[in-house]
């Protein structure tokens, strides 16, 4: 179950619309390493998790990316409004206009489409964590990345806030990672799966 | 052209102070979100805890002064200023920014 809150997590105010950044930014809703898989992937991946403390973490900070996917679709939204048909030329945004117009649609930088394959819920609590990890890290690369391109304080404010993010969800899912470890026989963590074999306890 | 006809009862609610009190709102909240998920993997943290109730009670206040000003923020708070229109439609979506 879930309920609305009428406010982004962190506020986005942008006065300059600029096409070119926001094809950039785009990327962090649609994929690779965006906010779009990051929320499915915790949401998806908690149920075969039997631990509740770690299912837990998976539900709250998948519940955040919700937020953040909203924060990023506001930062797309309000760099493409009011563009005239010129600027958008201008800057290379005809090829996404013609499909969209400034409609918000979940696609990489360079035009992929968003996938499931982008991410993975494999069944196996080990497995997922490690996949979370590594995904905050990606995510805070590309988040990086746009700060070294981008320059307008009014977009870097609610992306360094986004990078931020990464880095504690990065630490959370590691204490994660150990609590499920502690749960598991430390002679070898992976001899069983905690989703699917019985007595796996230590 | 009809369809502006749609927004003739939207809500804008006096800027500045309205902003300022979201933004309150905002940061108690967001210390309230860090401090869940680090109390998700720090149970017996009973500071944190001290902490994180400390933060939830300014929040509604907070939150009760926004919503008898300027509208709700969750659809639960519709009753809460005794309106006779259906707030929860007409004030902004948070994505439009500077009006």
């Amino acid at each position: 179950m879930w309920e609305y809150e009428k406010r982004l997590q962190f506020p986005v105010k942008i006065t300059q619309p600029n096409a070119k950044i926001a094809q950039i930014i785009m990327s962090q809703y649609g994929v690779p390493d965006g906010e779009m898989g990051a929320s499915l992937r915790y949401l998806s991946q908690r149920y075969a998790t039997p631990f509740r403390e770690v299912a837990g973490i998976m539900t709250d900070i998948g519940t955040e990316e919700l937020a953040h996917l909203e924060m990023v679709a506001t930062i797309v939204h309000q760099l493409t409004k009011n563009l005239t048909m010129e600027e958008i030329e201008a800057a290379g945004f005809d090829k996404y206009y013609v499909d969209h117009t400034l409609g918000i649609w979940p696609q990489a930088a360079g035009g992929v489409p968003f996938n499931a394959c982008e991410f993975q819920s494999k069944g196996d609590v080990i497995t997922d964590l490690v996949e979370d990890m590594a995904a905050e890290q990606k995510a805070r690369t590309t988040y990086d990345n746009i700060l070294r391109m981008v320059k307008d304080p009014e977009v870097c404010e609610p992306i360094r806030f986004l990078r931020e993010r990464e880095l504690v969800h990065f630490q959370r899912f590691g204490e994660a990672l150990r609590l499920t470890k502690e749960r598991l026989n430390c002679q070898n963590y992976y001899q069983c799966n905690p989703g699917f074999d019985c007595n796996c306890d230590n | 052209m009809g369809y502006k006809n749609m927004n003739n009862k939207a809500i804008y609610p006096n800027k500045r102070e309205c902003q300022d009190l979201l933004y309150k709102i905002s940061m108690l909240d967001f210390a309230l979100v860090d401090l869940m998920l680090y109390l998700d993997t720090h149970l017996d943290d009973e500071e944190a805890m001290e902490y994180f109730n400390h933060f939830n009670m300014n929040l509604m206040m907070l939150k009760k002064e926004y919503t008898m000003q300027y509208g709700p923020l969750k659809v639960e708070n519709c009753a809460d200023n005794n309106q006779k229109i259906w707030q929860w439609a007409l004030t902004p979506m948070p994505w439009e920014g500077v009006v």
